[in-house]
């Protein structure tokens, strides 16, 4: 073999060889029957039909979407009604500083995100069914065809769809990349993958703005993830890591009926990871928004450390018709995508998701919650996320990198809708 | 050709009237959406619309190669009845939401009736029954030759 031949024709010609000589032996050694379809046979023509097997992900990926929304909604109203009663015990409290610390930090605070424990369960529970029946892979595979056409790596897919789930493992899970370039430009764009965190965000907003199209909002946000993510590693792949991308090789899973015990035990795996993280993080959130907000002591919320903080980055953001509120539940943001939701609930002192979907839809146009639940999406990776980065890419330049540009692109987009939509009249 | 003539073409015509019915579905979903017309037991649902006509088209393009008598026109009629079992799982667990939702005493679900969110997708499925058996047999038979194609 000459030695002028690429590494990745090389991997592809040893693969083809390695096929070769796998048909040829089993050709000398295996007597075939006549063999019946198999259902991955039949599945895959369509599954991986090149005109429709992306419409199909889409369908699919709607349904997960619709599902989450609608079906969680009375069980998130129970849990709602439950913290609503603990909160009236809390009020109880002679003390005033600790009936508010419990009523409005811890149960204004953790009570009202753990709430949002049914959509993120039932969407944790979708993608492994999805995983399970090896579907997945197949969606990776007819990504790639449209990640190929704009020089990309198809294998990169894979880590993003992990992403929706969250973008911690989806981005250690780019250690089977092996092109290095290929592996960066996936790093980077993964925090634009919309993880289970901001489904909260997505609930409040969509739940309170958009009636019956709320499930659709939630799908379009995700959708508008990965077409941001696309578009970012074609800049990066034609910038920062210029290349031909490696070649990719993926060996699809035969299809199978997903088993009920295996889906529900990962589901519970990965929600009671979310849970803990409520405890942790969210809970440290909480008292930190509580004690920015309730002091100095008896001051107006306006006038509080919170109202300070918010007013000093409003204007930043003013141009996308974002108050002071969002301005604090962006920037604590940053340590969990969920403490959003969080800010909202304790800076409004409202400890019902009903009570604050109320407030929420009074306050803000459909176009701003909108431009608003787009920069939530893209902004920066939260903290935990942050120290992946950093540790998988072993560089604080891009980690820096991506935060600023994630904030950059954040804007834009919001700017962009907050634009078309007042010319077309939504304003 | 993995087919007889006759039979591709009448699994082509079954496939073909599937895929229009969802297709007309979807438009006519669309169309309540934008407040175009009013129909009774159509939901008034943009984005439910759009993914009617999708599936619609999954049979639609097993068209071709069915009626030329080629089994791979029948991925398309079992991977659509496939999805139009998930979305009747779907708007049936939607409805059953709904209904928790009254019996917990939500306020949008007052006067809510189970057949305001007996959406056509919900029973439509039952049309795809006779594909189901057939298909079944298909995949338990062995083919005339060997390869899927």
């Amino acid at each position: 073999m000459s030695s002028k031949i690429p590494k990745e024709d090389l991997e592809v010609l040893l693969a083809d060889r390695r096929y070769e000589s796998i048909g040829t032996i089993i050709q000398s050694t295996v007597l075939k029957g006549e063999r019946g379809w198999t259902l991955t046979d039949v599945l895959d023509r369509a599954f991986l039909d090149r005109y429709l097997g992306i419409p199909l992900f889409l369908t699919l990926l709607w349904a997960m979407f619709q599902f989450t929304y609608e079906v969680s909604a009375p069980f998130m109203e129970l849990i709602d009604m439950f913290f609503g009663w603990l909160g009236k015990l809390a009020a109880l409290i002679p003390n005033e500083y600790v009936a508010s610390f419990i009523g409005n930090g811890l149960i204004g605070g953790i009570g009202f995100i753990m709430v949002f424990i049914v959509p993120i369960a039932f969407l944790f529970l979708w993608i492994s069914v999805l995983e399970d029946s090896g579907y997945l892979a197949r969606a990776a595979f007819v990504m790639d065809r449209l990640m190929s056409s704009l020089g990309l790596h198809g294998r990169s897919f894979m880590p993003m769809l992990l992403g929706f789930g969250c973008n911690i493992p989806a981005v250690m899970a780019t250690r089977s990349i092996e092109g290095e370039k290929d592996r960066l430009i996936t790093i980077l764009v993964n925090p634009f993958m919309s993880c289970g965190a901001r489904l909260p965000v997505y609930i409040l907003f969509a739940g309170a703005l958009f009636g019956v199209y709320a499930g659709s909002v939630v799908w379009s946000l995700y959708v508008l993830g990965v077409v941001v993510a696309v578009l970012s590693a074609l800049l990066f792949r034609k910038t920062i890591a210029k290349g031909e991308p490696s070649p990719f090789l993926l060996e699809l899973p035969i299809f199978r009926r997903p088993k009920v015990g295996t889906s529900l035990r990962t589901t519970w795996e990965r929600t009671s990871i979310w849970v803990k993280k409520v405890f942790t993080i969210l809970l440290a959130g909480a008292i930190v928004l509580w004690i920015l907000a309730s002091f100095p002591w008896g001051a107006e919320l306006e006038a509080s450390y919170a109202g300070m903080i918010g007013h000093a980055i409003q204007p930043i953001l003013a141009p996308l018709g974002f108050d002071w509120r969002a301005a604090v539940g962006l920037l604590f943001g940053f340590m969990a995508k969920e403490i959003v939701v969080e800010t909202f609930s304790i800076l409004y002192a409202v400890e019902s998701e009903a009570g604050l979907m109320t407030i929420i839809g009074q306050s803000m146009t459909p176009l701003v919650a909108y431009a608003f639940m787009t920069f939530t999406l893209l902004y920066m990776p939260c903290l935990a996320l942050f120290g992946t980065i950093k540790r998988e890419t072993g560089s604080w330049k891009w980690t820096v990198f991506i935060t600023i540009y994630g904030i950059v692109v954040a804007y834009l987009v919001a700017a962009i809708i907050i634009g078309t939509g007042t010319l077309l009249g939504f304003g | 050709m993995d087919l007889e003539r006759t039979t591709g073409l009448g699994t082509a015509l079954y496939a073909g009237a599937l895929g229009l019915i969802y297709v007309v579905l979807g438009l006519a979903e669309m169309a309540s959406g934008f407040e175009l017309v009013e129909i009774t037991y159509i939901p008034a649902d943009i984005f439910g619309g759009i993914m009617c006509i999708l599936i619609g088209i999954v049979f639609l393009r097993g068209l071709e190669p069915l009626s030329s008598g080629r089994a791979s026109g029948l991925s398309f009629l079992i991977v659509g009845v496939m999805v139009t079992a998930i979305y009747s799982g779907l708007y049936l667990a939607i409805m059953g939401s709904h209904g928790l939702g009254l019996l917990i005493g939500r306020e949008d679900f007052g006067g809510w009736l189970a057949i305001d969110d007996l959406r056509p997708e919900i029973w439509l499925p039952l049309l795809a029954l006779p594909a189901v058996a057939m298909l079944r047999s298909k995949l338990k038979r062995k083919p005339p030759n060997s390869s899927f194609k």
